[in-house]
């Protein structure tokens, strides 16, 4: 980590054997009084997918902008493939594929007249393979047959590709993702990620995968990064990040007797679902059965991605006592402090607020939403916020920030709702990031509601082991509409 | 990079139809004169229009300083203003820059792609100018071939052509000083209307003042003050003074605002 880095200038090609793919020291990016990105320290090895997250707005752009240079930083430095961006950006760029924010392209031209402009506009594309080359990349995307339309007349999808394909022209060593399956239904997004898997996996490039889609990372990516207004908040390897709990998830057509047989081990239930903790599903289960109780479903609870992201860009605490709800005083004071509050647990006067004098002075970057803290975000909030361990807050207080995060959660405290009839382990999707995106556009109770931006794991996501290969899309599909079956007719025509 | 950049303009249809309509006007008014045989009495009307009833040979001039006021410019300001800020608004740009293509390369690229514009539209408009004139005013017979320059002294027709190919050359640089506050304007915004209007807003702001008597003692300096100096290229013998100030000033122009695009740009975050 703290490793002095490497000469700048020319390193020796293949990613493997070279520096770290990306490196950054106290990245840093202040617009006026604006802090964007503060101290980043991300660190990327050799052939590793890393999956980027964040809530809109946290800084996840002008990190990915500051690691091509398009954005200087104000303070720290970044390194790529072991040369320094911006000063050596030329000798090194071009080994990096980037897709950032959206595709572009010149909309009266075709896509090899365009990805053979792109080409040539830089270094280390050589004209000789560059036709072969474009056929690689838009066979590899799905456009193989898309002939000389312009892009103007292209699907979102499509165009989504074409952007893809601009991406692995040169067969970079290092791929800068910005929401890749953005605008791809359910089979698109199988493909891309098939792709991703099989360019990590045969030619070793590194993937910087930067996303809202929790899923698409969770299904991609070995390592993730959270950053959370402007700070690594958590940088860990998803393994980790995802160890048990320490509790089952079980169903059972006999709840009653099953409690009764639990007894001090239940700590939730909702319905015919339990929650029990037990370090070892194989004899929890023996127990049950043995009782005679039937047993529909039985999973080793594990957490979430989204559920750790949400407890990193909270700033919760497990100092809280579980036992307090919310009350009234406190969470009308986090209102009135307006745009810093949201990430402040909203428990308690035991909410050590005064432990982050920075947060006052940060205000938000331009043209993220002011965050909302309605009623959507209150009531949920509340739970994980008290019991969970505190993540982001030790981060936050320390100029370390990314360290003390970065060991603690794989610490199994399971997310643990107080016991209504919520499920613990049910993802909330929006619910931390969701006030900055579409405010108070969330109904009170979000967790029925996944909001456009924070995909849930699909279908419950207590289990993401089960579900992981049920649905690659997520709801992504939704929002891709009609877009792909346009795409694929116009493809074969 | 420059080859990439040319290719792109020379494959925009809009570069075409914006050249085509610039050789429009002067070939609509030639038609016109053709056909009324009424010219503006001399002195009067734009440059040389007098005299071209006589001898077609002198219309590419007249071509020149028809397009020139407002044509012309409008033109420069529209390609110049779109170069940068035209890929910050299709989103290009900043695939541009990350490929590398360089900062520095891209805006010289931009430039000579502009330059050439520019060549491309004085050249078109004064070689439909030469057809266009000759065929429908004639080439002078009565006076042998000769034609009459602005002070009266008679130029052979191989005077008239190389004077006619150093007004190109004048008048395409006068168009420098507008490409570059486009380019510069280009550099500041990701509208590339605004660009081209701010460009243009700056010629308008220039043509105003040079009217203005009050504003005298900066007349000298403001940036269209000697863009018809090219007339004096067709004087016998030529009158040299405005065109050499012409061209100092508008090196300075240039430089001043191609200087300032250059710091900006290659210091600018990229956010578009």
């Amino acid at each position: 980590m703290t490793a002095t880095p490497p000469p700048s200038g020319r390193v020796p090609a293949g990613p493997v054997t070279g520096p770290a793919a990306i490196r950054t020291v106290g990245l840093t990016k202040r617009y006026g009084s604006v802090t964007a990105v503060d101290g980043i320290e991300l660190d990327v090895p050799p052939g590793d997918i890393y999956g980027f997250l964040g809530p809109n707005g946290s800084g996840k752009t002008t990190t990915v902008r500051m690691l091509l240079g398009l954005v200087l930083p104000t303070a720290g430095t970044v390194e790529v493939l072991g040369a320094r961006i911006p000063k050596h950006a030329r000798s090194v760029l071009h080994r990096v594929g980037a897709l950032v924010e959206a595709p572009a392209a010149y909309g009266h031209l075709g896509a090899r007249a365009n990805l053979s402009i792109m080409d040539a506009a830089g270094p280390g594309g050589s004209r000789r393979t560059r036709r072969a080359r474009i056929d690689q990349a838009l066979e590899q995307v799905g456009l193989a047959g898309v002939g000389r339309r312009p892009v103007k007349a292209y699907s979102l999808g499509m165009r989504q590709r074409l952007g893809i394909a601009a991406a692995l022209l040169r067969e970079p060593d290092l791929l800068i993702l910005d929401e890749p399956t953005n605008g791809l239904d359910p089979r698109g997004i199988q493909e891309i990620r098939r792709l991703l898997l099989d360019l990590n996996a045969s030619a070793g490039t590194t993937i910087f995968l930067s996303s809202h889609l929790l899923a698409e990372v969770e299904h991609l990516c070995k390592r993730v990064g959270v950053v959370d207004r402007g700070r690594l908040v958590l940088q860990d390897s998803l393994a980790a990040l995802r160890a048990p709990t320490g509790s089952v998830v079980l169903r059972t057509p006999d709840p009653e007797w099953a409690v009764g047989v639990l007894d001090g081990d239940l700590r939730e239930r909702s319905g015919d679902r339990l929650v029990v903790r037990a370090t070892d599903p194989a004899e929890l289960n023996a127990r049950l059965v043995g009782h005679g109780i039937r047993i529909t479903e039985l999973t080793e609870q594990r957490r979430t991605l989204e559920e750790v992201v949400l407890a990193a860009t909270t700033g919760s605490s497990d100092r809280v006592d579980a036992a307090v709800p919310p009350t009234v005083g406190p969470r009308a004071e986090v209102l009135a402090t307006d745009d810093s509050a949201w990430d402040r647990p909203p428990a308690g006067p035991a909410v050590p607020l005064p432990t982050r004098p920075a947060r006052d002075t940060f205000s938000w970057p331009a043209g993220r939403d002011t965050p909302e803290p309605g009623p959507g975000w209150q009531p949920s909030r509340s739970e994980p916020a008290r019991s969970e361990p505190a993540r982001s807050e030790p981060a936050r207080s320390e100029p370390a920030r990314s360290e003390p995060a970065r060991s603690e959660p794989a610490r199994p405290e399971p997310v643990r709702p107080a016991p209504d009839d919520r499920r613990p382990g049910q993802s909330q999707p929006g619910l931390g990031s969701e006030p900055s995106r579409s405010g108070s556009a969330q109904p009170p109770d979000g967790r029925s509601q996944p909001g456009p931006g924070w995909q849930p794991s699909p279908s419950d996501s207590a289990q993401p082991p089960d579900d992981a290969e049920v649905d690659p899309g997520g709801s992504a599909a939704d929002r891709a509409g009609s877009d792909q079956p346009e795409a694929r007719s116009e493809e074969s025509a | 990079m420059i080859g990439v950049e040319l290719m792109k303009m020379l494959r925009r249809p809009r570069t075409w139809v914006v050249i085509a309509l610039i050789d429009a006007l002067p070939t609509l008014v030639a038609f016109l004169l053709a056909l009324t045989d009424v010219g503006p009495r001399p002195g009067t009307g734009p440059a040389f229009l007098s005299a071209v009833l006589n001898n077609g040979v002198l219309f590419p001039a007249a071509a020149l300083a028809i397009v020139l006021p407002l044509f012309l410019p409008v033109s420069v300001a529209i390609v110049s203003g779109d170069s940068i800020a035209g890929e910050a608004q299709a989103g290009t740009l900043r695939y541009l820059l990350a490929r590398p293509a360089g900062r520095t390369r891209l805006l010289v690229a931009k430039l000579v792609t502009v330059l050439v514009f520019v060549a491309m539209a004085v050249v078109v408009v004064v070689v439909t100018g030469y057809f266009v004139g000759t065929s429908l005013f004639g080439t002078g017979q009565l006076a042998g071939g000769n034609i009459v320059s602005v002070s009266g002294e008679p130029l052979s027709p191989h005077q008239a052509a190389l004077r006619t190919l150093l007004a190109m050359a004048y008048v395409a640089f006068s168009m420098l000083g507008v490409a570059a506050m486009a380019v510069f304007l280009s550099t500041l915004t990701d509208s590339p209307l605004a660009a081209a209007m701010g460009a243009l807003a700056f010629l308008v702001a220039s043509s105003l003042l040079l009217t203005l008597d009050a504003a005298d003692s900066i007349r000298p300096y403001l940036p269209t003050r000697y863009w018809l100096a090219f007339v004096d290229l067709f004087r016998q013998p030529i009158l040299w003074r405005d065109i050499v100030r012409g061209v100092g000033l508008q090196s300075l122009y240039v430089a001043v605002l191609l200087g300032a695009a250059w710091a900006n740009f290659s210091t600018k975050d990229i956010k578009s």
